[in-house]
């Protein structure tokens, strides 16, 4: 089952389009990553689904509930976290009085607000700081603290935009452990946000790719990496003079042939027939192969390649 | 009851602001300390001055001192709403507000509330050390019920009017300083609606514009029920701030219901987009 089904989302902000037709399918308990670089259309997207901006088209539904008519059932079953480190958190109170005052936000009654709020600080590691003003604790804390707010209430869908950005190392890789462990403990459906492409793939088991409002694809990560295999290098290691290699270069430009430093390197895929003619050729000619690697594309040359800023 | 506790704690959080910097609190206190002795300052030598004044009001001290009170209390409750927007949007809090179906509604309301009872408690005090100085009736002979009742409509208008000027937070994307539709209110109130000066001064042909505004009525009342100018048909007021009451407030619910779904369509409730 679908929990967001979107179609044709459209909006502009003035003459600038900032999503153009979009279709988005998250399925129940997956972690979906929406990756674009800055200004792609992420934040306004995550917005519409969470019904805090009304698109200028389309339709579809969120959790079940129309997302033009039943906004109201669908801000009570989303949370959002929102890309700055301290939105939502008040500096004039203490970071428990913040989850309690949230807890009231959110409808919960007392009981409950005490024993959620005391768990959400041992979950998030912040109970020690429990007791000190919001504006003293780290950047890293004050995101954790959103986080906090978000999955106080145990809502089925969490809208996470950006939640590392601006974090040190450590917090951010503290903070994916989390994210993880939210979805496995709680079977939270998770839409993430992002333009860190080792964070879409150290989470995600699908990864929408969105560039200027458009969405370019939609797959998972390894067969977002099958679909470009053929960007994938080999590199040879060879001993040869100038005049051998001239010849092999000008025999397979079309593989994007290239020498440098005694070693030649071919797009063309590990094992492949490609590979095999050049490899023949390389014998033929009688040059002496040292070495032959690959290298497999990351998720961020995958990115560059489908967005087509690869150079 | 669910809505009652948020607006309750929106109030603690600003109660909770307060405390965290007495500076503010204590400076906002003096504030209408001062903003009170200025005009009663002046009334003192215009009452001794003014022979037209004289003629018309026995005691110009008191009865300023009712229009100043009524007046400043109802300036401060007019701005609160949009000035609570402005604080929790500059501190990136109004658009996570949002994501509580009540949240935005809760924010005005409790701030409304808290600047209500905060206020009330200062032109309250200030009425106390006051009153004994300038030789007004007791305030044991007030009619207190009439009083709270005619208040209370009163403040309800106000909060309309209050919901009508945030709005512009939204429609006229005015993030801070003053509103455009809470000053005019303001501006037009001083001149016309007998704060500081009786309208029996004015010429008759612009008498009528203080009388559109649920001000003029209340201090009208207010004056009578204290005992500082004739006495009038407190029933009659009191219809007139209801039908203020029951025009303005479901107005502005309904413009400030608006001006949230506008923002939702435009950029939102915050400049991240």
């Amino acid at each position: 089952m679908n929990i967001v089904n979107l179609r044709g989302i459209t909006k502009k902000f003035g003459r600038e389009l900032a999503l153009n037709k979009v279709d988005i399918a998250v399925r129940n308990g997956e972690i979906f990553t929406v990756l674009g670089k800055n200004g792609a259309g992420k934040t306004t997207l995550i917005k519409i689904i969470c019904t805090l901006l009304l698109p200028d088209a389309g339709n579809g539904s969120v959790l079940g509930y129309d997302l033009m008519r039943e906004s109201e059932k669908i801000r009570a079953n989303v949370s959002l976290v929102a890309p700055t480190v301290d939105v939502g958190v008040d500096p004039t109170l203490t970071v428990e009085e913040n989850l309690l005052f949230w807890a009231v936000v959110y409808g919960l009654t007392d009981e409950e607000a005490r024993k959620r709020v005391k768990e959400t600080l041992e979950i998030l590691g912040l109970f020690e700081v429990r007791n000190r003003w919001a504006m003293e604790i780290s950047a890293g804390m004050r995101q954790k603290l959103g986080i906090g707010r978000a999955i106080l209430v145990r809502h089925p869908l969490l809208l996470l935009d950006e939640p590392t950005v601006k974090l040190d190392v450590e917090s951010k890789f503290s903070l994916r452990r989390f994210i993880r462990d939210i979805r496995n403990e709680f079977g939270t459906t998770i839409l993430l946000t992002t333009h860190y492409f080792d964070e879409a793939e150290e989470l995600s088991d699908r990864v929408m790719i969105l560039d200027k409002g458009k969405v370019l694809v939609v797959d998972s990560i390894e067969n977002l990496k099958k679909r470009i295999s053929a960007t994938e290098k080999i590199e040879i290691h060879a001993k040869t003079d100038s005049a051998r290699a001239k010849r092999i270069l000008s025999m397979f430009s079309r593989y994007g042939a290239f020498y440098e430093d005694a070693v030649f390197r071919f797009t063309v895929p590990l094992f492949s027939d490609a590979m095999n003619e050049i490899l023949n050729e390389f014998v033929l000619e009688g040059v002496e192969i040292l070495e032959v690697s690959s290298k497999s594309p990351s998720l961020e040359e995958t990115f560059l390649t489908i967005t087509g800023s690869s150079r | 009851m669910k809505n009652v506790k948020m607006i309750l704690s929106f109030m603690k959080l600003k109660f909770r602001a307060s405390l965290l910097y007495p500076a503010g609190f204590i400076t906002d206190i003096i504030r209408e300390y001062v903003n009170v002795a200025i005009w009663l300052f002046v009334a003192l030598f215009v009452q001794n001055a003014s022979v037209s004044v004289r003629s018309i009001i026995n005691n110009y001290v008191g009865y300023m001192l009712v229009g100043v009170i009524v007046f400043q209390n109802a300036d401060k409750l007019m701005k609160a709403p949009f000035n609570a927007l402005s604080k929790a949007f500059w501190e990136k809090r109004l658009e996570v507000y949002d994501t509580s179906n009540f949240g935005v509604f809760a924010l005005v309301i409790g701030d409304f509330i808290y600047t209500f009872i905060f206020n009330g408690l200062i032109q309250i005090s200030i009425l106390l050390v006051v009153w004994p100085l300038i030789k007004a009736p007791a305030i044991g002979e007030w009619k207190i019920l009439s009083v709270l009742l005619l208040y209370g409509l009163f403040i309800v208008s106000i909060f309309g009017i209050s919901l009508i000027g945030a709005s512009t937070f939204f429609f006229l994307e005015v993030k801070q300083g003053r509103e455009p539709v809470s000053w005019s209110v303001s501006t037009l109130v001083r001149l016309f609606s007998g704060v500081y000066y009786p309208l029996a001064l004015f010429p008759i042909y612009m008498r009528w514009i203080g009388k559109i505004f649920p001000h003029y009525y209340m201090i009208f009342a207010m004056r009578s029920i204290t005992g500082l100018s004739c006495k009038v048909n407190l029933v009659n007021v009191g219809i007139i701030l209801l039908l203020f009451a029951v025009v303005l407030l479901p107005f502005g619910i309904f413009i400030f219901k608006k001006a949230i779904t506008f923002a939702e369509k435009r950029s939102g409730m915050s400049a991240l987009v």
